[in-house]
């Protein structure tokens, strides 16, 4: 078929593609996916993504057969719960988890990842959200028009019920409330009141925005229960909770290897592990967690063996995060010689480690949330990223923010400020978008990407002078 | 008019009389015109505090110079307020001795860090929670307990309960007094004029509370004894975000263009009137009641159908004959919001709505004149 190469380079067996012929082609029917769309699609896999790793094509796999869980849910006979991204992950997991008959994602990161990084088709979607009700040129958040144009070009399912998380982003919720209006279904905001700190109190987190957060969580979970059914469980949302640590203790391994020299993977392919763990579901666990223990074990084997995939002496970098929806800007940093080690949702800070405190489940989820330090303050996200700077010992930082995001553009001049003040090491500030490169191109950066690697390369040329004389 | 004439003269003076209060050790409060920051807790602290409300906008010189300190995705409104402060033109911004914001969205929450890091001014805030359930109400309810606590100790004055009740039967007599008036613009032509009305609401941010409502009560005196203003064209309902002291393009454009509004609703800027403090056992909760329960939310409200149902009820109720949605650049719940209640204002009412942005930039007045003149003249047909 047509698509059999392009199968092969995401990691399916011949067989496996045969077998699921059927869904492949029902699901490319939904989405439109063309001939030539696989062609393209086929170069742009083998431009961006590592495949000759096993790990990245499977992990490539991984996310095509999400997508076509998406796709394919309601006719599949599942249920549907919608979770928002960022969300928790373990609640969700735990209601994926649950039972077979169960599709519980967020489904704007699958669309990102496999419509967008992978396929190259994300632009119709997001056109299609802006022509109707998330228009162009105000700052509308791209995550939250892959969703809405999704639904409303009807490419994905109607939600039975649609787990929001207010407790963040503004838009998410007010993009639901829409929806809610034109299609009348279920939804659920876990809400809390974001920034209700004074500007030091990080990591101290108070006891009434625990509570509140938790008691908002505990209603999410009560009303996926009614959806789920008595599977979703204290049992279940255990497994939930030690898959997910799992998951991102997996991640954690994979960001260790960058820290050698040479760095023997791209950040492009640790994006796509990334994405599947800060948005965990079934495949996740079962397929996504081998694939990155493959991934782990490559790696290892890159190193020992001396095997380049950055250039040895590029600087380490933090870089706020990885795009979703296209690996250009990610390759560009890769290429002017930047090793991008850690990044604000993909590497664990000090905090994170901290054991929660809290009773309940729905406090413990909210503990989680609040001291990963994004979700609780401006000054929470400017400590993490300091906190993350020092762990790993960067050279420089690269504050790539999603412009459209005003939980995250609101305190990026001060996190600047406060990386440069704090640790003295060189902080620039790109303005893009996460989700859609319409709005901005990844090579308008080269020149002053470039500019920035000299400089941290002359630093650390100069630093290497000085420990030379000293010794 | 005389009431007017008081008004003027008392702002004009505003500053000096403020200076000279610091001077004797009173604090100035400011904060956000978002209708959650209970005034009354400033007064009742044996008037020490003034409340301040940032209220300006409307210029571009400020949002300009907020580029240094916030990046410019994020409501023209609030990027302006770190611009006023770091212009250093208006005394009032530069005597506050605590900031208190009440956290609604993530645009309100940037004054709040913008001013925190780059001022030495102290800033408290206090989250409004995003929907009114129960244990949203007693989050709310905690926050108005810490603010009170932070006032008490800011000015070395405990809050007593007849201080506050004090407080609340003046606030409330202010909010009788507006109430009364904007029922007033139900008439055809309406009794009052909205530069009136909106002059008064702006006012009453920055004015003294006993002085405003001595205004207010000698305004309504007036209006029964003059004659009613003559009839002019469609009647218009304005709604949006913010509605600023100083930013008064949209009023201009609507009323140049043929336009009457008979009614406004806005987040900030606009003084929420419609509901009273009813004093209880508890006064604290009484407040909270009032002051979270009772009012309209903002756009940022999840599920936000309250304040939709409100904006059909003002349509209704004041026989608007076209809706104008004002918002600011990049307020991006009110953007997606306008764009369903357009829909249903029409199934609803049978009422057209014209949706405009202001980023306070001076070049934008003549594009929005062409879209304001012919959304007045259609409604004309």
């Amino acid at each position: 078929m047509y698509y059999d190469e392009f199968f092969k380079l995401c990691g399916y067996k011949p067989e496996e593609t045969e077998m699921e012929k059927p869904r492949i082609e029902r699901a490319f029917q939904i989405l439109g996916i063309s001939t030539e769309d696989i062609k393209l699609a086929e170069d742009r896999v083998r431009f961006y993504f590592d495949i000759g790793l096993e790990g990245s094509r499977k992990l490539l796999g991984v996310w095509m057969k999400q997508l076509f869980d998406l796709v394919l849910a309601r006719e599949e006979g599942k249920k549907i719960i919608y979770t928002s991204f960022p969300s928790m992950p373990a609640l969700g997991l735990a209601a994926a988890l649950a039972s077979e008959d169960i599709y519980c994602q967020a489904p704007e990161v699958v669309l990102d990842v496999a419509m967008g990084q992978i396929l190259g088709k994300i632009k119709p979607i997001l056109e299609e959200a802006e022509k109707q009700g998330l228009p162009p040129g105000l700052g509308m958040c791209s995550l939250n028009q892959a969703r809405f144009g999704a639904i409303v070009t009807g490419i994905i399912p109607i939600p039975d019920l649609s787990v929001v998380g207010g407790f963040f982003c503004d838009q998410m919720a007010k993009t639901e409330d829409h929806l809610q209006y034109r299609y009348g279904y279920p939804v659920v905001y876990i809400d809390q009141c974001y920034g209700d700190s004074p500007w030091d109190e990080f990591p101290e987190i108070t006891k009434r925005r625990l509570s509140y957060f938790g008691k908002e969580t505990e209603i999410a979970l009560e009303e996926m229960k009614k959806v789920v059914g008595p599977e979703l469980n204290e049992e279940i949302l255990t497994i939930a909770r030690h898959e997910n640590a799992k998951l991102w203790f997996a991640q954690q391994d994979i960001a260790e290897l960058m820290k050698s020299d040479p760095a023997p993977l791209s950040n492009i392919d640790i994006g796509m592990e990334f994405q599947m763990v800060a948005s965990a579901e079934r495949r996740a666990v079962y397929e996504g967690l081998p694939a990155m223990e493959t991934l782990i074990e490559e790696g290892k084997q890159r190193i020992s063996q001396g095997k380049e995939k950055i250039e040895q002496g590029a600087p380490k970098i933090f870089f706020y995060s990885h795009h979703f929806s296209d690996p250009s800007i990610m390759r560009l940093l890769e290429d002017v010689g930047l090793c991008m080690v850690t990044g604000h949702f993909h590497t664990l800070g000090t905090q994170d480690m901290v054991k929660a405190q809290a009773k309940t489940y729905g406090e413990r989820r909210a503990e989680r949330m609040l001291r990963f330090g994004f979700y609780h303050s401006g000054m929470g996200a400017i400590y993490k990223a300091i906190d993350l700077c020092k762990l790993w010992n960067v050279e420089g930082a690269v504050l790539f923010y999603h412009y459209a995001c005003r939980p995250m553009n609101a305190d990026v001049y001060q996190m600047k400020k406060e990386i440069e003040k704090q640790l003295g090491i060189p902080v620039i500030i790109l303005e893009g978008d996460y989700y859609d490169i319409r709005s901005y191109s990844a090579e308008s950066f080269r020149t002053r990407l470039e500019t920035f690697a000299e400089i941290l390369r002359a630093r650390k040329a100069a630093k290497g002078k000085i420990i030379l004389m000293r010794g | 008019m005389n009431s007017f004439n008081k008004l003027d003269k008392h702002l004009r003076n505003r500053a000096i009389d403020i200076t000279k209060m610091k001077d004797e050790g009173r604090k100035v409060i400011a904060y956000t015109p978002g209708g959650y920051m209970p005034e009354e807790l400033v007064y009742a602290c044996d008037a020490l505090p003034i409340p301040v409300g940032l209220i300006r906008g409307g210029e571009h010189e400020p949002v300009m110079t907020a580029g240094v300190y916030l990046p410019r995705w994020l409501d023209t409104f609030c990027r302006a307020q770190i611009g006023y402060y770091m212009l250093k033109d208006d005394a009032l911004y530069q005597m506050v001795d605590l900031l208190v914001t009440p956290l609604t969205d993530n645009d309100i929450r940037a004054i709040a860090d913008s001013w925190d890091y780059y001022t030495d001014i102290e800033v408290f805030r206090f989250g409004v929670p995003h929907a009114k359930t129960d244990h949203a109400f007693d989050y709310y309810l905690e926050g108005l307990a810490l603010l009170k606590d932070k006032l008490e100790r800011l000015t070395d004055t405990q809050i007593t309960d007849e201080k506050l009740k004090d407080a609340i039967e003046l606030s409330n007599r202010e909010r009788n007094l507006f109430k009364e008036i904007s029922l007033m613009r139900k008439a055809d032509p309406p009794l009052v004029t909205e530069e009136e009305f909106i002059k008064l609401s702006h006012a009453s941010f920055l004015a003294d509370k006993k002085i405003m409502v001595e205004v207010l009560e000698e305004f309504c005196d007036e209006i029964e004894s003059r004659e009613p203003p003559p009839a002019k064209g469609p009647r218009i309902l304005l709604t949006g975000s913010t509605l600023a002291m100083g930013d008064y393009k949209i009023l201009n454009l609507v009323r140049e263009t043929g336009g009457t509004i008979v009614i406004e609703e806005f987040c900030e800027g606009i003084r929420q009137y419609w509901e009273n403090v009813e004093i209880d056992a508890d006064i604290m909760k009484s407040l909270a009641e009032r002051y979270f329960l009772r009012r309209v939310p903002g756009a940022w409200a999840r599920p936000g159908k309250e304040r939709l149902d409100f904006l059909i009820k003002l349509a209704k109720d004041f026989k608007v004959e076209g809706v104008t949605w004002y918002q600011l650049m990049y307020r991006a719940v009110y953007d997606i919001e306008s764009f369903y209640f357009k829909d249903r204002l029409k199934k609803d009412t049978g009422i057209s709505m014209l949706k405009i942005s202001s980023d306070y930039d001076p070049t934008e007045t003549e594009t929005l004149r062409t879209r304001i003149e012919t959304f007045i003249e259609t409604l004309k047909r």
